[in-house]
């Protein structure tokens, strides 16, 4: 069965206790997860080369439109705040979950926050982050 | 998000004294007003947050000033009722807009929880076999 796509939701845990929270506006949430690989190639190997998968390097994009305010979610305010952040301010817990399935959960920092405007259409915002130390994934589904 | 372009759209215009109709209705009395507004729905994760209307409305008349009357009017009550009038490109200060009625203040319509704007992006004006057509195309909005 197919998933709709705004069953899928990227969510920052913010203050403390942590609360896990989504983007106000968002529109899109993009997950990577790209494999590390190391290639071996021994005289035994008779000339086909050897790969091995030595770790992940996982990354989420989530794009959205700029809301300023919001009572539930996290606001572009708040988000330029965190991509501000320093040190082990900036380190945040995340989850990525749809409905009733399986969740990723982990750690990350922001790596880019970019926001564009133009004079019609409007203003958007696209943020990425970068998982640090090793996701889990299990079915302690919150969403 | 229910749609009300098309009821603001018709209500402000008719406020100005303009009477718009429906690209397919047949007008056989000069001048008149015909619109088409296709909408769209943008949406967030979260559900649909604006209405997007393309108008394109155009007054149609076999005397250019009359033709023009009515641009003036169509510009100065969508630029009134759907936004800041100082945005408009030609607030049409010569014509006379009629004067609502006190009781109209009283009115409410289901559109009023909803922000709308409006934004012009292409005027036309063309005249064939002695009939003045003036399109106006406009960008309208509906947000929450």
């Amino acid at each position: 069965m197919a998933l709709e796509g705004y069953n899928i939701a990227f969510r920052i845990g913010v203050g403390s206790p942590k609360v896990y929270k989504t983007f106000a506006g968002r529109t899109q949430d993009d997950l990577t997860i790209a494999a590390r690989t190391r290639e071996r190639l021994t005289k035994d190997d008779a000339g086909a080369t050897q790969v091995a998968v030595i770790g992940q390097d996982v990354t989420f994009r989530a794009t959205g439109l700029v809301e300023l305010t919001s009572s539930t979610a996290i606001t572009r305010d708040q988000l330029i705040g965190f991509a501000l952040q320093a040190g082990a301010n900036a380190v945040f817990v995340f989850q990525y979950a749809t409905n009733g399935n399986d969740m990723l959960s982990g750690s990350c920092v922001i790596t880019n926050l970019s926001e564009s405007s133009n004079a019609s259409d409007d203003a958007t915002l696209t943020v990425d982050f970068r998982v640090v130390g090793a996701p889990t994934f299990d079915d302690d589904t919150t969403s | 998000m229910t749609e009300y372009l098309h009821e603001k759209l018709v209500d402000t215009l008719r406020a100005h004294g303009v009477n718009p109709a429906l690209s397919e209705d047949e007008i056989d009395r000069y001048p008149y007003v015909t619109f088409e507004l296709p909408v769209e729905y943008r949406y967030t994760k979260d559900g649909p947050y604006k209405i997007v209307g393309n108008l394109t409305i155009r007054s149609v008349s076999d005397d250019i000033d009359e033709a023009e009357d009515l641009r003036a009017g169509i510009m100065a009550a969508i630029a009134g009722g759907f936004g800041d009038p100082s945005e408009a490109e030609d607030p049409a200060e010569e014509v006379e807009v009629v004067e609502q009625e006190a009781t109209e203040e009283e009115i409410v319509h289901d559109y009023d929880e909803f922000v709308f704007s409006a934004r012009i992006t292409d005027v036309r004006k063309d005249c064939m076999d002695g009939v003045w057509v003036i399109e106006l195309d406009y960008i309208l909005n509906q947000y929450e």
